[in-house]
């Protein structure tokens, strides 16, 4: 942990020496920080949404008493970004509902712990108020997990899906979904899908226990992404012109992460959904770099292999919107990067996550929709660290890893969120998006007949 | 008693008060840190009822205890927050099935006599009060945030092992993962990093 910490308590220092520092609350040099006149502030914006009775966190950062005590604490999970939580690099892409400190806030939660942590006259500041129902207002639709799913007290992480049957019987648009977990302290995280198929029920029924096991539901021909929730997360609200389609008779799938507490608990999601009136105007499209989970990227990881890399890039022939943007890997994926190179030579960063962490999936929404040009070039890059000094690595020792579904083998892509600027071009886009997964379709067909002939070889 | 022991014995009791040998647990009853009758060690955790990584430490803390109860060790559970109550910890233990002895250290008497600086963190205890091994559990957590899929070095265990065996402990000090102990003060917490 010494080795973690020293550099990047440096960079925090070194940042912290270079940005001119600009608060309202920000006292000088000579005056002393206290709790009711500058940290109470900062923890009820950046903590309290979830470290506030019956929420996620583990305690609560309201009162002087609660953060007094965990000074220290405090003062270490701010400077190494630990908390917070959120993975994407500052300055790379701006996102919304970014949960970050500013330099001057982590700064001033130093100086406070290193004077003592002293609460300072007057009154604390009122607490904030939260919605305690759901923060979009009534729903028009609840989906709930069909049964009760029980996380053991111990053992590893758990990633299973729960469908649900959305009782509709015409096909709606939803502008809005929420999300609310039962068990707060083992939910970690939820995707949204939408099954048209019906085959992810059949799954589920193939045994008594709730749900069925794995990441991704790339079996389900059609899904449909509506999004997703991680811990610290709010409702997602769609474009209003570009609300998402759900079929009739589809299933909801809510698919999870837990992490087990220490003891037994029980978890039954619910999920808001919010319709809209109007059918969407502007189509979406999704542009997935590589295509299809990086399944025709040609994966092959050596053990001790410490920077294996895989990208891919598309040429936009018409402008878009880019609306969101989904990473995923799994355990040791390390590091994710796109951007787009525009034609004037210019270049426009999109995401940078440097320290991957297979816990934190999550769709990243551009905090205004960035607009590209028709000739601009997406790229996207991906690093993985298949070396015993990654401790994420779930094979010990690390062993040669290939393109699967399962934990323990890798996948790889960046997914754009996108919207045609102009509705006469999802066409010409969709064609371009279609033209490079028929390459990797093509690529993957020479893959698993290599990997299927290299693997009845060696029997 | 060889000479040798009797060295140690002196020096312990020179440097330990023989209120913090002896620490009153949450039943009133006295509980000796060292030299109780047929104990060859005694394992302290320091936890904190709201920490996640000391919770989720519990099914293992109870499991070492279990398991090593019969072989000469015995546990007990330091709970380092002062601003809980007694009905508070008694709650937590049945949520989590703790059924050990258990000590509220509000003033931090064993955390100083142990040197702990995190929750979860164990410390071990000889005969003579020497504390031969403190730190994690095992290395389930890398860093904050960092879990492995399970843990792959259990210091703690192997130090139980080699004490009870008589050996000298190999790793007598690893660095816990966890949440800080309330109001520890900076100059302690400097020295960690």
């Amino acid at each position: 942990m010494k080795a973690r910490f020293a550099p990047v308590i440096l960079l925090c220092a070194l940042t912290l020496t270079s940005s001119g520092i600009a608060s309202a609350a920000d006292p000088s040099a000579t005056d002393l920080v206290t709790f009711n006149s500058h940290i109470a502030p900062i923890m009820h914006e950046r903590c309290a949404s979830c470290h506030r009775p019956g929420q996620a966190a583990p305690f609560s950062l309201l009162t002087y008493e609660d953060v007094a005590k965990r000074a220290q604490l405090i003062r270490v999970v701010t400077q190494t970004r630990y908390m917070p939580p959120w993975h994407a690099e500052p300055g790379y892409g701006e996102f919304k509902g970014e949960r970050r400190m500013l330099d001057a806030e982590v700064e001033l939660l130093a100086k406070w712990i290193e004077a003592g942590a002293p609460e300072g006259h007057g009154t604390p500041p009122e607490l904030p108020t939260f919605n305690a129902e759901w923060a979009l207002g009534e729903p028009d639709l609840v989906i709930r997990m069909t049964e009760p799913f029980t996380i053991p007290a111990d053992g590893p992480d758990i990633y299973r899906n729960f469908p649900a049957r959305i009782p509709t019987s015409e096909h709606k648009w939803v502008r809005a979904i929420e999300f609310r977990p039962q068990a707060r302290t083992v939910v970690h995280h939820s995707l949204f899908k939408a099954d048209p198929s019906g085959r992810a029920l059949d799954i589920d029924a193939r045994d008594n226990v709730p749900g069925y096991k794995g990441m991704g539901n790339t079996q389900l021909p059609g899904r449909i992404s509506l999004s997703g929730w991680a811990v610290g997360g709010g409702a997602r609200v769609f474009p209003e012109d570009a609300p998402i389609r759900l079929p009739a008779g589809s299933a909801f799938i809510f698919e999870s992460h837990f992490h087990p507490s220490g003891k037994e608990e029980t978890e039954v999601s619910a999920a808001a959904l919010y319709f809209s009136d109007k059918p969407a105007v502007r189509s979406r499209v999704s542009i997935s770099l590589p295509p299809r989970f990086g399944i025709g990227a040609g994966i092959d990881i050596s053990p001790g292999d410490r920077d294996y890399t895989i990208g891919e890039s598309l040429t936009l022939p018409a402008p878009v919107e880019l609306y969101g943007v989904t990473p995923h890997a799994h355990y040791i994926g390390k590091e994710f990067k796109a951007w787009a190179e525009l034609p004037d030579g210019g270049e426009m960063p999109l995401l940078w996550i440097k320290d991957w962490d297979f816990a934190w999936q999550d769709m990243y929404v551009y905090a205004e929709p960035v607009v590209l040009p028709a000739g601009a070039t997406i790229r996207s890059r991906i690093t993985y660290d298949n070396s015993v000094e990654n401790p994420r690595n779930p094979s010990s020792p690390p062993k040669r890893v290939y393109w699967g579904r399962g934990s323990e083998d890798e996948m790889g892509t960046i997914i754009f969120s996108a919207l045609p600027v102009s509705e006469n071009d999802t066409k010409a886009i969709r064609q371009a998006v279609r033209a490079l997964t028929q390459k990797h379709t093509r690529q993957a067909a020479q893959y698993l007949k290599a990997r299927r002939q290299a693997s009845r070889s060696s029997l | 008693m060889s000479h040798r022991d009797a060295v140690f014995l002196v020096g312990f009791c020179a440097l330990l008060p023989l209120s913090a040998a002896q620490v009153a647990d949450i039943d009133g009853n006295d509980y000796l840190l060292a030299g109780a009758p047929d104990t060859k060690v005694t394992i302290v955790y320091f936890v904190t009822h709201d920490c996640p990584i000391s919770n989720r430490y519990m099914p293992e803390i109870r499991r070492i205890c279990e398991e090593y109860s019969q072989l000469g060790a015995r546990c007990l559970l330091a709970y380092v927050d002062p601003t809980i109550t007694v009905g508070q910890i008694r709650e937590h233990q049945r949520i989590y099935g703790i059924d050990q002895a258990t000590v509220h250290d509000t003033d931090r008497a064993i955390v100083n006599l142990a040197g702990a600086s995190v929750t979860p963190e164990a410390a071990l205890f000889d005969s003579l009060g020497r504390v031969i091994y403190r730190g994690r559990i095992d290395n389930l957590y890398a860093a904050l945030g960092t879990p492995r899929r399970r843990a792959t070095e259990h210091d703690l265990r192997n130090a139980l092992d080699e004490s009870l065996a008589g050996k000298a402990v190999t790793r007598p000090r690893t660095q816990a993962v966890g949440c800080f102990i309330p109001f520890l003060n900076a100059a302690q917490e400097g020295e960690l990093h």
